[in-house]
C-alpha cells in the first residue's frame, strides 16, 4: 500500500503579489506515498504552510501542479476544489479551531453533518470516533472548557469525520505540553500505519521527526 | 449568556420599534376611515368633489328622498357634516366638526350603542363624543354641557373607539340639531329652549347613507344611483374607504410621515440586527473559515446562518409583540390608535424574518469571500 503514490507535487511555484512580490516557493516537486507520515520542516518563512496550503486545495500556486487522489487538483473550479476537499482531505490546524461553544461531541457531529450524515447516525459516529480517542467523558463537554490536548484530539476527530485519503496538519503539537504532544504525535502516526491514511504534517517537533518516514526540509521556498 | 441576552435585547428592540410602527400606520389608515368602516351602509352618495369623508361638498336632504327612489334601494339615510365651535362650562374653547343622523335610523350609529342609548340623541341638543375626547372638551361624564356656537350641547353619552386620529372631536347628533349648530341655518335665530325644526328639502347635508337590497349588487347600484340622481357621485363602502385612506397616508404630509417612519423602524431594524449577527459571525470567523477549509459549500454556510437569523427573528418577534400591545393600551387613553392585525403581525414577521436573515446574509460575505488558506495562516 505504502508504494502507491497519495500526492504527486510538481514543479509548484507560489508568487504572494504586492509592492514587493514574495517567492515562497520557487520549483517543489515531491511524492508522498500512501499511508505514508510525511513531514515537512523548515525555518520560518520557509514556505512550509504555503506548500501544505496548496497541497490541501486551499491555495492555488502560480505554478505547477498537484496530482491528488489522481486528479490535478490546480485545475479545478472553486466549487470542485471545495468539493475535493471535503471528500479526500482532512485539516488539523495549530490552533485547534473549534467551536468554542459546541461540545466535543457535537464538533465532530458537524463534520459528519456537512458530509451528508444527519441526527442519531452523526451522533452515534462522533461518539464512536471520540471513543478511539479516549474522548468519551469529555463528549459532553464544551470544547473552550477542554485542554489543548484534548481539543487537538477532537479536532483529529473531526478530521476523520469523511474518512479521508489524507490528513494535512499545520504545526499540530506547537501548543501542546510535552506529555500531550507525544499522544498527539502516536496519534497520527497510528493512523498512517493502521489505516493507512496519509499524514502531512508541518512541525519543528522533533517527536514527529522521529515518528516520521519521510521528512522534507523547505529552505527559502525550495527543497 | 450576558452577550446573548445584549444580543437578544437589541433584537427585541428593532422588532419592536418595527411591529409599533407598522401597527401606527396601519392604526392610522384604519382611524382615518372610521365613520365609514363602522357604518354598515353599503354605498356613501356625495358630491361629485368628495375628496375624502370630511373634504365634500354639501347635498341638499331632498336629495336622500331622490336616492330612495331609485331601484334596488332598501334604506336611505342623511348624513351631515358641519363646523363646531365649542365652549365649555369654564370657557374652553374647542373646534370641532359636527356629524348628524337619524338615530331612528340603522345607517349609522357610532360606536355600534345599544338602541336606547342611541335615541338618548332624539332629545334636543344631546350630543355624544368619544371618550378620548372628553378632558380636551373639559367634560368628566355624561350629563355635563357647554356651548355650541351659541346653542347648548348636553353630554348624553360617551362613544369608544370612533375618534378618528386626523380629524377634530366629533360631535354625534340628530339631524335637525346639527343643522341647528350650523351657523347659516336659520335656527340660529332660535330662541333658547326652543327644540331645532326638522330639516326642510333644501337643508344641507353631507351624504345620503344607502343599504342595498342586494349588498352583492352594490357596484351596479351606484352606477344606477348616479344615473338617476344628478350630480352626485355614488361610492360603495370599500371605495368611500379606500379614498378617504389613500388621501390621509398618499396625499398629505401625515401618511408621507408615518411611511417614512415605518421604513426608517425597518432601515434601523437592518442596522440593529446587522451589527449584532455581523459581530456575532466576527467573533466565530476562524470557525466559519474552518468549514470553509473543510471544503463547506457556502450554501450551507448561507443556510446554518439563516437558521441563526431565523432563530433570532423567532426569540426577538414575541416579546416584542407582547410589548407592542402593552404600548399600545397606554396609546389607546390618548386617542392614538396602534393597530396590530393579524395580517400585519404575520407582515411584522415576515418583515422581521427578512430583516434578519437579509443582515445574516450581509454579514455572511465576509465568511464566503475569505480566503480558505488563511486558516493555515492565522
Amino acid at each position: 500500500m505504502q508504494n502507491e503514490v497519495a500526492v504527486t507535487v510538481r514543479d509548484l511555484r507560489m508568487t504572494y503579489p504586492g509592492a514587493r512580490p514574495v517567492h515562497a516557493l520557487k520549483g517543489v516537486s515531491l511524492e508522498i506515498k500512501r499511508g505514508e507520515l510525511h513531514l515537512i520542516m523548515g525555518p520560518s518563512g520557509s514556505g512550509k504552510s504555503t506548500l501544505l496550503s496548496i497541497i490541501g486545495g486551499l491555495l492555488t500556486p502560480t505554478g505547477g501542479s498537484v496530482v491528488a487522489s489522481g486528479i490535478d487538483i490546480t485545475h479545478l473550479r472553486r466549487k470542485e476544489l471545495a468539493r475535493f476537499r471535503l471528500q479526500n482531505f482532512g485539516y488539523v490546524f495549530q490552533g485547534f479551531n473549534l467551536f468554542a461553544s459546541m461540545t466535543g461531541s457535537e464538533n465532530v457531529e458537524l463534520a459528519f453533518q456537512v458530509r451528508g450524515m444527519r441526527g442519531r447516525s452523526a451522533r452515534k459516529a462522533a461518539r464512536e470516533l471520540l471513543g478511539q480517542f479516549g474522548l468519551h467523558e469529555q463528549a459532553n463537554r464544551a470544547a473552550r472548557d477542554l485542554s489543548g490536548g484534548e481539543k487537538q484530539r477532537v479536532a483529529i476527530a473531526r478530521a476523520l469525520a469523511g474518512n479521508p485519503c489524507a490528513i494535512l496538519a499545520d504545526e499540530p503539537t506547537s501548543q501542546l505540553d510535552a506529555e500531550n504532544g507525544a499522544i498527539v504525535t502516536n496519534i497520527l502516526s497510528e493512523l498512517a500505519r493502521t489505516r493507512g491514511t496519509t499524514v502531512v504534517i508541518t512541525s519543528h517537533d522533533y517527536r514527529i521527526r522521529r515518528a516520521a518516514e519521510r521528512v522534507v526540509l523547505l529552505d527559502d521556498g525550495k527543497i | 449568556m450576558p452577550r446573548f441576552f445584549v444580543a437578544l435585547s437589541g433584537i427585541i428592540f428593532a422588532v419592536t420599534l418595527l411591529t409599533v410602527q407598522v401597527a401606527l400606520f396601519t392604526g392610522f389608515a384604519n382611524s382615518t376611515a372610521l365613520p365609514i368602516s363602522q357604518s354598515p351602509a353599503d354605498i356613501w352618495v356625495t358630491a361629485p368633489e368628495m375628496l375624502y369623508f370630511e373634504g365634500t361638498l354639501p347635498l341638499v336632504y331632498g336629495d336622500v328622498a331622490k336616492v330612495r327612489a331609485v331601484p334596488g334601494v332598501a334604506r336611505a339615510e342623511a348624513l351631515s357634516l358641519g363646523i363646531a365651535r365649542w365652549r365649555s362650562r369654564h370657557d374652553l374653547l374647542a373646534l370641532g366638526r359636527v356629524l348628524g343622523f337619524d338615530p331612528n335610523g340603522t345607517l349609522f350609529n357610532p360606536g355600534n350603542v345599544d338602541r336606547s342609548t342611541l335615541l338618548q340623541l332624539r332629545r334636543p341638543y344631546a350630543v355624544a363624543i368619544d371618550a378620548t375626547q372628553l378632558r380636551l372638551l373639559d367634560l368628566q361624564h355624561p350629563g355635563q354641557s357647554g356651548v355650541i356656537g351659541t346653542l347648548p350641547a348636553h353630554l348624553a353619552y360617551v362613544t369608544h373607539g370612533t375618534q378618528p386620529i386626523v380629524s377634530a372631536t366629533f360631535f354625534y347628533t340628530s339631524l335637525e340639531t346639527a343643522n341647528a349648530y350650523t351657523p347659516s341655518a336659520l335656527s340660529f335665530f332660535s330662541p333658547p329652549g326652543a327644540a331645532p325644526p326638522p330639516l326642510e328639502e333644501s337643508d344641507p347635508i353631507m351624504y345620503v347613507l344607502v343599504k342595498a337590497a342586494n349588498p352583492a349588487a352594490a357596484a351596479q347600484l351606484a352606477a344606477a344611483i348616479e344615473q338617476r340622481v344628478p350630480h352626485v357621485r355614488a361610492l360603495t363602502r370599500d371605495q368611500m374607504i379606500r379614498t378617504t385612506r389613500d388621501y390621509w397616508i398618499k396625499r398629505t404630509g401625515i401618511g408621507f410621515v408615518l411611511t417614512l417612519i415605518a421604513l426608517m423602524g425597518a432601515f434601523v431594524g437592518v442596522a440593529v440586527v446587522g451589527q449584532i449577527l455581523y459581530t456575532s459571525i466576527n467573533e466565530h470567523f476562524p470557525e466559519y473559515g474552518t468549514l470553509k477549509a473543510i471544503g463547506v459549500n457556502d450554501s450551507y454556510l448561507y443556510g446554518a446562518i439563516a437558521m441563526q437569523a431565523t432563530t433570532m427573528a423567532c426569540i426577538g418577534y414575541l416579546p416584542s409583540l407582547a410589548l407592542t400591545f402593552g404600548i399600545r393600551a397606554i396609546a389607546a387613553d390618548r386617542g392614538v390608535d396602534i393597530l396590530i392585525t393579524p395580517a400585519g403581525a404575520v407582515l411584522v414577521f415576515v418583515l422581521a424574518l427578512s430583516i434578519c436573515i437579509g443582515a445574516g446574509i450581509f454579514a455572511m460575505q465576509r465568511v464566503t469571500r475569505a480566503d480558505p488558506a488563511l486558516v493555515f495562516r492565522a
